[in-house]
């Protein structure tokens, strides 16, 4: 009875919005399931004409090919896949550090010329990153970062989208926690370090998504600052990789597995802190 | 031990014309439960967070136990504070909340624990101690931020309304209960209020600010008995007392309170303070509380110089007593009366003016122009 009333009670447009909008998320999957698929393909149905979402008879042969065989000239594939993890690990620590302390200062504090370095921030977010790459390039030759781990997480330490994300979120942390801890004994660097990063912990974990998403897919660091194939990152590798090897019929075993573990980590990380995002709970602590 | 000492403290923020606290100059003994009271923007808060540490002094000195601490940080004042909306760390639960201040003065962790427990059993709240603040409710909050600050075991407590965002059971329960802790532990504390019951029913002493100025300060009873100026008297006591303007005459030896509707003869004990040092009578405020003033039975004699006439305009029912407001030409006075009085909205009544709890002030500066206490009529 009680489920019979329950349904009389959705509506028309709640059938509506429910059924299109998991037709649409289905549809958004379909990438995602091709791609896992696609790796475990054996050589023969890669070819298959028309293509095939699912794979027959699935094998670890491309995965083989792929950390055993690749690899340009002298680079192993596991060198490229160590700098990738190394330097998103980096900049991810970096980048988390330096927009949480510049969004506290900027939000909760108030110094000379406060107002310009929010604009100047502003400003830096209009830019299309193709616009500052020879800039960019003359700054890491300059210093001499070409072909060091600097020269990867340098471009993206100042990250002003990160900044505002953040300047938003810790504005509404109260201005009493901050006078609470403040009487119980905090510096400056605990005041941070016990409450205002872990308050910010939603912002930052959005932060964190983007941040590795943009980083781990990155060729441009890769392809502008590295010279030295050594230092070059997995993004890179593979997508030299795809299209290097358009026409040829080996090289899909080994585009096919590399797409696959190009693209996992990032569904790793947002299944990670996707709870984290949504989790706000700033205010639980006063009224 | 923990005695303050204000020295001529002013707030000037910037841009703005008037000082936010004037001159404020005051010695709160140790141990004392000092309550600051007054209307929003009079000064309270600011005071009290310039004491805190949380705003600068622009002019003044102020002492804790004798030490000059102007420019001393917050952390290195020994005071703890509890705020309005009760500031917990939401991330951390009841018992690292109260052992947070603990940790950050790198207290030993045993000495942490047992100062925690003894807090939370003196509050009732050891059954919460692993609850985070989110899984509280208002009074459990409020009562997780006062162990916060008696953990610290501080020369001074601070107080920046605690009790306004619980309910009035809640706030009636909780108000008690500071007290209670405070007769307990006998930490000196300064506790601001808006609520003028808040101040009558905790303070040892209240201070009355108004513009940022101090208007009085005195123990409750003597707030209540004796104020010092207009604003007090009608600040303190609700319903407030009723204020009737007027003049001072002699008629016949006789010193008379009059105005176009009324003559009310002045005690004798207060005539000589009104005569003193040649004051201005003819610009006179007096006032009286609603409990000093009575309504006669109907078919009293009519014999009695001391009444006013009116007509009752609305009946506030309290339970064991009323209010009546009587409306008497322009005037309208509240006179309290017991719940059973048999009175009915229009009804004319007189109503008996006690002369010997009567207050006078000057209408011109508002100060009290009554030097003795009260008197016989």
């Amino acid at each position: 009875m009680a489920l019979f009333k329950r349904i009389r009670k959705i509506k028309a447009f709640d059938v509506f919005l429910v059924a299109g909008l998991t037709a649409l998320a289905l549809f958004m999957l379909l990438p995602i399931v091709f791609i896992i698929n696609h790796a475990f393909k054996p050589q023969n149905e890669l070819f298959l004409f028309p293509p095939t979402f699912f794979v027959k008879h699935p094998t670890l042969r491309s995965f083989e090919l792929l950390f055993l065989h690749a690899g340009s000239d002298v680079v192993p594939f596991t060198r490229y896949l160590f700098n990738s993890v190394f330097v998103a690990g980096i900049t991810l620590a970096l980048v988390i550090l330096f927009s949480a302390m510049a969004a506290y200062v900027l939000a909760k504090k108030s110094f000379p010329f406060k107002s310009l370095a929010m604009s100047l921030i502003m400003i830096s977010l209009m830019f299309a990153p193709e616009t500052v790459q020879i800039p960019r390039y003359l700054i890491i030759s300059g210093l001499h970062a070409n072909n060091t781990y600097f020269g990867h997480v340098l471009p993206y330490l100042a990250s002003p989208v990160a900044v505002f994300l953040l300047i938003g979120f810790i504005a509404q942390i109260p201005n009493e926690l901050i006078e609470a801890i403040k009487l119980d004994g905090a510096s400056e660097g605990r005041i941070f370090t016990r409450l205002i990063l872990p308050l910010s912990a939603p912002a930052l974990a959005t932060i964190s998504i983007f941040t590795f998403q943009g980083v781990w897919t990155d060729v441009e660091t890769s392809s502008l600052f590295m010279q030295d194939e050594t230092m070059r990152t997995l993004a890179f590798y593979v997508n030299s990789l795809v299209s290097g090897l358009q026409n040829s019929v080996a090289g899909q075993n080994m585009a096919a597995a590399a797409g696959l573990l190009v693209f996992l980590p990032n569904l790793i990380m947002f299944l990670l802190f996707q709870r984290m995002v949504m989790a706000t709970m700033v205010h639980s602590g006063v009224k | 031990m923990g005695n303050i000492v204000f020295k001529h403290i002013f707030k000037q923020y910037k841009g703005e014309d008037q000082p936010a606290v004037r001159d404020f100059h005051l010695q709160v003994e140790d141990g004392e439960f000092l309550v600051l009271v007054g209307p929003s923007g009079c000064g309270k808060s600011t005071t009290l967070r310039m004491l805190a540490g949380l705003e600068d002094i622009t002019r003044g000195e102020l002492y804790i136990d004798g030490k000059f601490v102007n420019y001393t940080s917050p952390k290195n004042r020994d005071i703890a504070m509890v705020f309005q909306n009760y500031a917990l760390y939401p991330n951390l639960s009841a018992y690292e909340n109260m052992a947070l201040g603990l940790k950050l003065r790198k207290t030993p962790r045993h000495d942490i624990e047992q100062r925690v427990n003894r807090a939370a059993r003196i509050l009732e709240i050891s059954h919460l101690l692993e609850k985070k603040p989110n899984q509280l409710s208002g009074g459990q909050k409020q009562r997780v931020a006062l162990g916060r600050a008696i953990v610290r075991e501080p020369k001074v407590f601070l107080m920046d309304e605690p009790l306004s965002n619980l309910d009035a059971k809640l706030r009636a329960q909780m108000r008690a209960e500071i007290i209670k802790l405070h007769g307990t532990i006998r930490t000196t504390t300064v506790y601001v209020t808006h609520d003028q019951v808040e101040a009558m029913t905790m303070g040892t002493r209240i201070v009355v600010m108004k513009g940022g100025v101090i208007q009085q300060v005195a123990p409750p009873r003597e707030l209540y008995g004796a104020p010092a100026n207009l604003f007090v008297a009608g600040f303190i006591g609700s319903p407030q007392m009723n204020f009737l303007e007027g003049t001072i005459q002699q008629r016949d030896g006789t010193d008379y309170f009059a105005n176009r509707r009324f003559r009310l003869p002045v005690a004798p004990g207060h005539a000589a303070d009104l005569r003193a040092g040649g004051r201005n009578l003819r610009q006179i405020v007096m006032g009286i509380r609603p409990e000093h003033a009575a309504i006669l039975p109907p078919g009293t004699a009519d014999d009695d110089e001391r009444t006013v006439t009116g007509v009752v305009e609305m009946i506030e029912m309290l339970g064991a007593d009323a209010y009546a407001y009587v409306k008497s030409g322009e005037q309208s006075l509240i006179v309290r009366t017991e719940a059973h009085t048999p009175l009915q909205v229009g009804d004319p009544v007189r109503i008996r003016i006690d002369m010997g709890k009567a207050h006078f002030f000057d209408q011109e500066s508002g100060l009290s122009l009554r030097t003795s206490g009260d008197v016989s009529e």
